[in-house]
């Protein structure tokens, strides 16, 4: 059994009349413990989707349940108990103005009845979690985004749930916050094994904090799988353009022009093959010789994904020769046209 | 210009007319808070979609809130009147005034009431939700704290709309500031008494918004 089953879930707006379709039958199972993450355009329905699951927003059609229990046919008062259960931090996070930090989180274990006895100190420990000790008497007004984004997460830790789901939570924050704030949630993920659920437009979070990812369109979800295997060999459209965007591959115009003779190709590489000196081991062989063009390791959840761009030159049939001998070595190769505006692809049947 | 006449008649009227405008605005004021925030409240709550969602009453209650508004306030004063004799046994006088200034004030402070809450971040709002937490906790903790700056403005804004609809209650023998202004000032030319009266109005509304203005900057923490 899944941590959390999503079940042919749609949600319909109506609005004068029309009806407007934003999440079409999305079905996922997340399983206990990972990072689950849910990128997509904006507009793709992530936020409607994700608001299911605590039933800030009823689906219209399809079941969500948690560890087997059908949420939607709960009654107020055990639903109001099940997300306690339930984290949530959001984009803007969502604060209590006029209540101090330690207001704020003392808010969430008033929520679950906490004892009044002990809520001082749980409060104390929250900050700690979160490295915000100092400022629990201070107003959220007075606080950076990132420490804003950090009592959220305390807040939604307060009664040790065991799902936390984030809303587009490092969307407003800039890069170096956001690095501090995915840390938080792995560290938290690893040592309390609360099941994350994480939504995003931003590839560079997928990359770095999601095990596993669904990626979303018009409603629905088009493709599924390992973060990485999304990374390296992205099947639908979206997803392509989605990493492609994330890992930048893009070549330059003018630079295709100044390569008038030998072959350009593009090389993935990936685990352990991403640390083979393939291409060295290759001009030494063959009468061949490689200039980088472009060249990029990405790290995609703590594995090596890497992309080359190499333009080989030499004989005609020495040059085929290497490239099938590259292709032996690496994850996916690609022969790239002399053509700048058309990329024609060929693909190898890989090892 | 009879100097001296004026005088007379304000050391004889001007304090009774400040003590009626003072009851009736009061009294009037007080009931508004009261009921216009639990009004507002109720609006608030039952056209919210993750409170207590129920559009019937929620447009019931705004018809009728909004029936009451539509009329002048001279007018609903003399539709009101059997009310007033009902409630009050009088059909004259601040007391009977009060009635109609009541239900206007009321009105009108129930929409500024209701605005001030749906001022409320709904992300403040769907995040406390998302806590677990009860609806009566969400409205002591979160709603209430939240629109406490813009209720606090609005109560100074329905004072200083009472004082003026106070000025018309003189129209059925309530005295007060404003009928003291008509009777003598404009109605018996005398243009001291205007002077005099029209300064303490406006001394009155300046000191109610200046207080209002700090009162909610001092629970605002923004």
């Amino acid at each position: 059994m899944s941590h959390i089953e999503l079940v042919d879930v749609s949600v319909h707006f109506e609005s004068k009349g029309s009806t407007s379709v934003a999440v079409d039958q999305v079905s996922l199972n997340i399983e206990k413990g990972e990072i689950y993450g849910i990128v997509g355009l904006s507009g793709a329905g992530k936020s409607t989707l994700v608001r299911t699951i605590n039933l800030l927003q009823e689906p219209s059609d399809g079941q969500v349940r948690i560890d087997g229990e059908e949420l939607t046919s709960l009654s107020k008062e055990s639903l109001r108990k099940k997300r306690q259960n339930i984290g949530m931090i959001f984009q803007h996070f969502n604060l209590i103005a006029s209540k101090t930090i330690a207001q704020n989180l003392e808010f969430a274990l008033k929520a679950s009845r906490y004892p009044k006895k002990k809520r001082k100190e749980r409060v104390e420990e929250l900050l700690e979690i979160v490295g915000l000790s100092d400022k629990a008497n201070a107003y959220p007004q007075k606080l950076s985004g990132g420490q804003k984004q950090r009592v959220g997460i305390a807040r939604a830790l307060a009664n040790q749930p065991e799902i936390l789901l984030c809303d587009e939570a490092t969307s407003a924050l800039d890069v170096e916050t956001t690095e501090e704030i995915l840390n938080i949630l792995k560290h938290i993920n690893q040592q309390y094994g609360i099941t994350i659920l994480f939504i995003t437009h931003e590839m560079d979070v997928a990359k770095k904090l999601f095990h596993r990812m669904a990626v979303m369109e018009k409603g629905q979800v088009v493709e599924e799988g390992p973060t990485f295997d999304l990374f390296a060999n992205p099947q639908v459209e979206m997803t392509k353009k989605l990493v492609s965007r994330a890992l930048s591959l893009d070549i330059p115009g003018k630079l295709m022009e100044n390569l008038e003779e030998g072959e350009l190709v593009n090389i993935h590489y990936q685990g352990s093959g991403a640390y083979s000196p393939i291409i060295s081991t290759l001009s030494k062989k063959l009468d061949v010789h490689f200039s980088i063009i472009h060249g990029k390791v990405d790290y995609i959840d703590g594995r090596a994904l890497g992309v080359l761009l190499v333009h080989i030159t030499g004989k005609a049939e020495e040059i085929e020769k290497s490239i099938h001998l590259l292709a032996d070595d690496v994850f996916q190769i690609e022969r790239v046209s002399q053509d700048r505006t058309v990329t024609e692809v060929t693909e190898y049947e890989c090892r | 210009m009879n100097v001296d006449r004026s005088l007379q008649v304000l050391e004889r009227h001007l304090f009774q007319a400040i003590v009626d405008t003072a009851y009736m605005v009061g009294v009037s004021a007080a009931i508004a808070l009261v009921i216009g925030v639990l009004l507002g409240l109720l609006m608030y709550l039952t056209g919210h979609p993750l409170l207590i969602k129920n559009r019937s009453l929620y447009g019931i209650v705004g018809f009728v809130i909004n029936a009451v508004r539509s009329l002048p306030f001279i007018i609903l004063m003399f539709a009101l009147s059997p009310v007033a004799v009902a409630i009050t046994g009088r059909q004259i006088g601040w007391q009977a005034a009060t009635v109609s200034l009541s239900i206007a004030a009321t009105a009108f402070f129930s929409r500024i009431a209701e605005a001030a809450f749906l001022d409320v971040d709904r992300g403040v709002i769907e995040a406390s939700i998302a806590t677990g937490a009860s609806l009566p906790l969400i409205l002591w903790e979160v709603v209430i704290p939240e629109a406490l700056p813009a209720l606090i403005r609005g109560i100074s804004l329905t004072l200083i709309s009472l004082i003026g609809f106070s000025a018309m209650a003189g129209a059925i023998g309530a005295g007060g500031i404003g009928d003291l202004a008509i009777q003598y000032g404009y109605n018996m030319y005398d243009d001291v008494v205007m002077l005099v009266t029209v300064v303490i109005l406006i001394v009155i509304v300046q000191l109610l918004q200046l207080g209002g203005d700090l009162l909610a900057q001092a629970t605002s923490k923004k």
